[in-house]
């Protein structure tokens, strides 16, 4: 078995100290170790529904590895004891750990992914949240950074709405610092360039190369927890969104500029190359593509660039996944269902050049690095998701070849007494020096059948 | 003749050294499809120009580790010891490692801030530059001992650490959270070699142990390290 792994990984040859350009993949950290062959599971961050199995949040292994007798199947359900509004998850620089957060109850969950991949397990929750951060409510990104998870908050504990911010843990889960969101009444040093300044939070990003750090705006937890459909009725709540992405010193934590991108900007997503000093953003409200950009002058600006769909019909973009090589954006628009792929070649003029249907509903999308998988997964929030036959909850594979989209598996979560999947992340053995002890190959003894396949995994970027 | 040098030299000639003694590049085995390899900011100029000292913080991370070790003299000592009444920069490496942005890559980086502190001695006594190995299979004091030779000079002290076995070594990396994957001997991808792959990280450890910034590969600069370094030592004088 010895020789079976050194043989392994002098095929796969992991990198895990050289630089970037490799890397979902293509969403992550440009701190993380990350998975540039195939990988061996996917681990979906998953919230508990009434009368829907144990009912409780859950992380769902799921095998990914075609070679593998698991391949498609659910091999691993590790639920936490009971809902919290399970929502995004991040996996911390060396790929050892997945945190995953719950909106509701602001646990932060820290799975062991690295002794048993097949297998996670809880080593720590964190459960004093709002209290060590000075008052942060509903812990929404995990984003690695060397030694450390930078978190990202919706809402605050005094009035439950959108002012918000940042807080760093170490590895271990220890508290660091926050980072608060600038607002009018407290800019913080940044320079307000347009209308709004509302210290709302979402996502976070980081250019490396520029020093550069983005977060992006949502909305607080008197929203995000209210029913969707209520919450459109009223115009005080819809009052209540986003309008702002700010510019940060990444290495001082400091926030330079506040940005107007009204419409509520969720997920943010950076070019690879260094010599593509941009990242792109959604608008939920607008469905508009906007472009992050430094100028010829060095100045951060934004603009959008293009619409989503028809959005006189409000789509509602949700997650948005940018290709390794900077050259395609999927786009998922949650109402209607539907996966659009946008040439982005020329950043300012993205161009759609693909549609398809997913499902009744959808949100979060994945790719594996050479863009040739494609995941994608239901839910939203759990009072936002769909009802009756329209609240499909599924996990589902599709190969895209650069033209179409092609369906190789699909789980339902209901099915299988899951619950409403939500983000996705990828593991592999051999990030660990491991091998797949459920690819046949392995388990004969024999070597791998297909160079191609082996999982190569690099850092840093 | 060393101090002369320019660490594009010594990289280069390191470089050869390791090819020679070795015979092994770790950048030759990237799968063809990949996009070329990148070097790290560390190896030149910086894209931008890093905050000014002082003008920002660098909370507590956590605590440092401490951890038995052997000098490149076979002296035993703890990582503490050496540590103690300095500002440590701490890297870990395997002095076999060939990647460009791996641990030659943590080497040139601190040399360059070694220059710099040979330049003030006032701040040179202050501070420690300690390199850890994790192979201490290979990385013996007398193999130490010589990347001691090469590398430090001056008033500054660069201190190059290895430990009596991997039982001494672990609960250190565990400390630093340093898991290196090991890719064993003969069926490496050069026959008798052993190989590591790992994440590159170097740590910023204060006067009180307590460590204030870890480095990877994309922001490790000797630019940054020093602005670093100066905020340590401002926050110091203003709680003294």
């Amino acid at each position: 078995m010895k020789k079976l792994i050194v043989f392994f990984l002098t095929l796969s040859m992991p990198i895990l100290f050289s630089l970037p350009v490799q890397a979902d993949e293509t969403c992550m950290s440009p701190y993380i170790a990350k998975i540039t062959g195939q990988e061996d599971y996917v681990y979906v961050w998953t919230l508990g529904v009434e009368g829907v199995g144990d009912e409780q949040d859950k992380l769902v292994t799921i095998g990914a590895n075609p070679n593998a007798d698991n391949y498609g199947k659910i091999v691993h359900v590790l639920s936490v004891g009971g809902r919290n509004e399970a929502h995004h998850s991040g996996l911390s620089d060396d790929r050892r750990f997945l945190w995953a957060g719950g909106l509701d109850t602001n646990k932060i969950f820290i799975f062991d992914i690295h002794t048993d991949p097949a297998a996670p397990s809880i080593s720590k929750v964190i459960t004093d949240f709002a209290d060590v951060t000075g008052g942060l409510v509903g812990p929404h990104t995990f984003y690695a950074l060397p030694g450390r998870m930078m978190v990202t908050a919706l809402s605050n504990n005094v009035d439950s709405g959108g002012r918000t911010g940042m807080a760093e843990y170490n590895n271990e889960g220890e508290f660091i610092a926050t980072h608060w969101i600038p607002t009018d009444e407290d800019l913080r040093g940044a320079t307000k360039s347009g209308q709004f300044a509302d210290g709302y939070g979402y996502d976070v990003r980081v250019k490396a190369d520029l020093n550069i750090m983005l977060t992006s705006s949502f909305t607080g937890w008197s929203n995000y927890m209210m029913d969707f459909g209520a919450m459109l009725k009223s115009p005080e709540a819809m009052q209540r969104f986003g309008n702002t992405m700010v510019v940060w010193d990444m290495h001082a934590r400091k926030p330079l500029k506040v940005l107007d991108v009204p419409g509520v900007p969720l997920e943010i997503r950076c070019a690879w190359d260094p010599a593509n000093k941009y990242c792109f953003t959604s608008t939920a409200l607008t469905s508009q593509i906007w472009l992050i950009y430094e100028d010829d002058s060095g100045e951060w600006q934004a603009k959008a660039v293009a619409d989503i769909g028809n959005p006189a019909e409000v789509p509602l973009p949700v997650d948005i996944s940018i290709t390794a090589d900077d050259t395609g954006l999927w786009v998922d628009t949650f109402l209607e269902g539907k996966a659009r792929y946008f040439d982005i070649s020329d950043p300012h003029a993205p161009k759609q050049v693909y549609e398809e249907v997913i499902g009744s509903q959808i949100n979060m999308v994945s790719q594996s690095w050479d863009g040739k998988r494609v995941y994608f997964s239901s839910s939203l929030l759990g009072n936002w998701d769909k009802t009756g036959d329209a609240d499909e909850q599924y996990v589902k594979l599709y190969h895209w070849d650069g033209e179409k989209l092609e369906h190789q598996w699909s789980i339902d979560f209901y099915e299988h007494g899951l619950g409403r999947a939500h983000q996705m992340r990828f593991g592999s053995y051999a990030m660990y020096g491991m091998l797949n002890p459920y690819v046949d190959s392995v388990k004969t003894a024999g070597i791998q059948k297909n160079k191609e396949e082996a999982v190569k995994v690099q850092s840093d970027s | 003749m060393l101090a002369k040098r320019s660490v594009h030299q010594l990289t280069k000639l390191l470089i050869t050294l390791y090819v020679v003694s070795t015979c092994i590049c770790l950048s030759a085995v990237v799968n063809a499809s990949t996009t070329t390899q990148l070097r790290a900011p560390g190896w030149g100029e910086l894209a931008y120009e890093p905050p000014a000292p002082g003008t920002y913080e660098l909370p507590v991370i956590k605590l440092a580790t401490d951890g038995e070790v052997l000098t490149s003299d076979s002296s035993p000592s703890s990582l503490f010891d050496l540590m103690s009444g300095k500002i440590v920069f701490l890297s870990f490496i395997f002095t076999r490692c060939t990647d460009e942005n791996g641990c030659p890559l943590a080497n040139a980086v601190l040399y360059k801030v070694q220059a710099r502190l040979n330049q003030n001695p006032d701040l040179a006594n202050k501070v420690s530059l300690l390199t850890v190995s994790f192979d201490p299979e290979y990385d013996k004091p007398e193999v130490l001992s010589a990347m001691k030779n090469f590398y430090s000079e001056g008033s500054a002290s660069w201190q190059f650490l290895t430990t009596r076995n991997l039982d001494a070594l672990h609960p250190i990396l565990n400390g630093y959270g340093q898991y290196p994957v090991r890719v064993d001997d003969h069926h490496a991808h050069n026959e008798g070699v052993v190989e590591y792959i790992h994440l590159l990280r170097v740590y910023l450890i204060d006067l009180e142990k307590q460590i204030r910034n870890i480095y990877s590969v994309s922001f490790l600069h000797p630019d940054i390290l020093m602005n670093d370094l100066e905020t340590l030592l401002m926050e110091s004088r203003t709680n003294q």
